[in-house]
């Protein structure tokens, strides 16, 4: 099936740059649907899937620019137990590939019965989409996630990665477990996000924001499963952020993050941030190249 | 002409339009009841082809005598009609297009050639529909309006916002129109002769308009262009009749008419207890925060001296007050599209300030 066909739903709830992205997407597709403002991930999706008219529903997360190309994509709906499939998504400030943020088609039978996040009713859920296997990734790439429009979106994204990425199936396991049982690329991810973002407008709270998460969330008696509620994540940003001293807050965060998890993290100022990412890009390009 | 030429429509052709084509293009061929690409490109025997929509006229100088390069084949070109890229297109045999490219005649690999190949047929604009109810100055604001511009047309005295404006878009023929609500002063400059391509005929688009109270400028008050079908299907269960009709709304940022509801007392406070309440409860989807609190604190504070300026401060200061209370209540929040209710609330209100 042409991915062209179906319904595209935009996820908005109070992205700065959302409707800058939604005109980007409907100058692509002129036909795209949009739920703004639903709290709760879970919900917003189901929102999504009664409007659609089609059983497969494509979202497209309000901080993606989609590449057109993703509209000449073929996937397959008669995979057995198939309910969800996932595109990767490149993160503009650092880089990073995966399905963070990525474009996915669900199947809207399972949208409208799943439990997740706010509905959630497994540890697991809280935090997160369980796909268990009816879910597909695929290694293409796209959509750019664009999370810099306002210190705090750059914070949110940070810290909700930085708390996400030290959970193992989405469940916090003791802090010096973390290196030794935690999947090796959340934990590269968890990598790039507290020290590549420098170069870019907000991208510091990004980095601030990526470590106050993991560090939060593993040492101390934080309620990680409070990650899914940006009222909350609101009232955490504004208690822990002094934007005036951002530079040193972030490389504070380090020690800690250092004695208690025992990460060392290198704080890279712009010129390193932007080489470090330039080298990364270059070196995925590389490997591409090789694997033609 | 190298490329077949398909003259189609989804429904039958007007004999008249089909000669006249096939007159000037002799090697044209109709297709009727169409109603998948597969229906065209199924009887196509060259390449490319063109495809007409019989809802268009060709330009007296296009001649269909464009070459596609070979690297360019893979590409769907598409041709200007008038101001869009919404009427003629040259198709490869092999282009695969999707039901809803199809339906909105805009393709995800199309390549725009800046030739005006047609113009719309409809030239004509899109239908004006005038809803009051019982403003002062409905009917000299009709009259002046179908003076100018005689295709308006009236719906008067119905309940509830969201039924006139069903009405109103049963009353129209054309698959836009637009609504001018019965205290509208249009602005000399503004001509109602905006045109909306095939592919954007699901937005809801507003018109910004001068307030003569407090000299604010934005959409409240201003003049719509809807779209007819949406707008008779819409969810009549929200509070906001725009976001009703569809999730899509384009502001335009040029002014349609001056708001003149300050023309009794009642009408005055009704209209600003009404827009106060809407921006408080931050019922109409995507408001700026911001944008909000400014526009508030202005209805609530500036034009005590205009005409009736003092009720509008009134109607403003009690929308805002309920708006807030309420902002989760939907049901309280449906109550500002009652105009009984309102007058009812406003005696209310003026027993209880003439007793104090």
């Amino acid at each position: 099936m042409k991915t062209i066909e179906l319904d595209i739903v935009f996820l908005s709830y109070d992205e700065p740059n959302a409707d800058l992205h939604y005109a980007d997407l409907c100058n692509k597709v002129p036909w795209a649907k949009r739920v703004h403002g639903i709290k709760g991930s879970d919900e917003a999706h189901k929102e999504a899937a009664r409007q659609s008219e089609t059983d497969w529903v494509i979202t497209v997360d309000a901080d993606n620019i989609v590449d057109t190309k993703f509209f000449n994509t073929e996937f397959d709906p008669d995979q057995k137990n198939l309910q969800v499939v996932s595109w990767l998504a490149r993160n503009k400030i650092n880089g990073l590939r995966y399905g963070n943020g990525g474009l996915k088609i669900w199947r809207k039978d399972f949208i409208l019965n799943m439990k997740t996040h706010e509905n959630s009713d497994s540890d697991r859920g809280q935090v997160d989409f369980c796909w268990e296997n009816g879910y597909q990734q695929f290694k293409e790439c796209y959509s750019e996630t664009i999370i810099t429009g306002s210190p705090f979106q750059a914070w949110r994204a940070g810290f909700r990665e930085g708390v996400k990425m030290t959970l193992l199936d989405g469940v916090r396991i003791p802090a010096d477990e973390i290196k030794e049982r935690v999947w090796w690329h959340n934990l590269h991810r968890l990598k790039i996000w507290s020290t590549v973002g420098a170069h870019e407008e907000n991208g510091l709270y990004a980095i601030h924001g990526a470590r106050l998460g993991q560090w939060i969330t593993n040492c101390t008696d934080w309620n990680y499963v409070d990650v899914r509620d940006f009222e909350i994540l609101r009232n955490v940003y504004e208690q822990n952020i002094n934007h005036s001293n951002l530079e040193h807050d972030i490389q504070d965060l380090g020690y800690r993050i250092k004695n208690g998890l025992g990460f060392d993290y290198p704080y890279l100022d712009p010129k390193q941030s932007k080489y470090t990412l330039d080298l990364y890009n270059e070196t995925i390009n590389l490997t591409n190249t090789y694997l033609k | 002409m190298i490329y077949d030429i398909f003259y189609v429509s989804k429904n039958t052709i007007d004999d008249d339009d089909w000669l006249s084509f096939n007159k000037r293009f002799p090697l044209s061929q109709k297709i009727e009841n169409v109603k998948n690409f597969s229906d065209i490109s199924n009887r196509a025997f060259t390449k490319l082809f063109w495809v007409v929509w019989d809802d268009v006229i060709i330009s007296d100088d296009f001649d269909f005598g464009y070459i596609v390069t070979k690297w360019d084949e893979k590409y769907i070109h598409v041709f200007k009609n008038a101001e869009y890229f919404d009427g003629v297109a040259l198709f490869s045999k092999h282009s695969s297009v999707s039901s809803k490219e199809f339906e909105k005649r805009f393709y995800i690999n199309h390549k725009k050639i800046d030739i005006v190949a047609s113009k719309p047929k409809n030239a004509e604009h899109y239908d004006i529909v005038f809803i009051s109810y019982n403003e002062p100055t409905a009917d000299a604001n009709f009259i002046n309006l179908k003076s100018k511009f005689p295709r308006t047309k009236r719906v008067h005295g119905i309940k509830g916002i969201h039924q006139a404006h069903i009405a109103a878009a049963k009353l129209a023929k054309t698959c836009m129109f637009w609504v001018v609500d019965g205290d509208a002063e249009i602005v000399e400059d503004f001509n109602f002769d905006h045109k909306v391509s095939a592919y954007e005929q699901d937005i809801v688009y507003v018109w910004r308009s001068k307030n003569p109270v407090n000299d604010l400028v934005y959409g409240y008050g201003g003049v719509k262009l809807l779209p007819t079908s949406m707008t008779i299907g819409m969810d009549v269960s929200k509070p906001d009749m725009t976001t009703s009709i569809s999730s899509k709304f384009r502001a335009v940022k040029s002014i349609s008419n001056i708001t003149a509801f300050n023309t009794d007392s009642f009408n005055t406070w009704k209209s600003a207890f009404r827009e106060c309440c809407k921006l408080s409860s931050k019922i109409i989807d995507r408001q700026k925060s911001e944008e909000t609190l400014h526009r508030l604190d202005v209805w609530c504070t500036l034009g005590a001296d205009r005409p009736f300026g003092q009720d509008a401060i009134a109607g403003a200061i009690a929308g805002k007050e309920y708006g807030e209370s309420n902002k989760d209540n939907l049901e309280a929040l449906k109550k500002i599209n009652d105009f009984d209710w309102l007058k009812r609330i406003f005696d209310e209100q003026r027993t209880k300030n003439n007793h104090t």
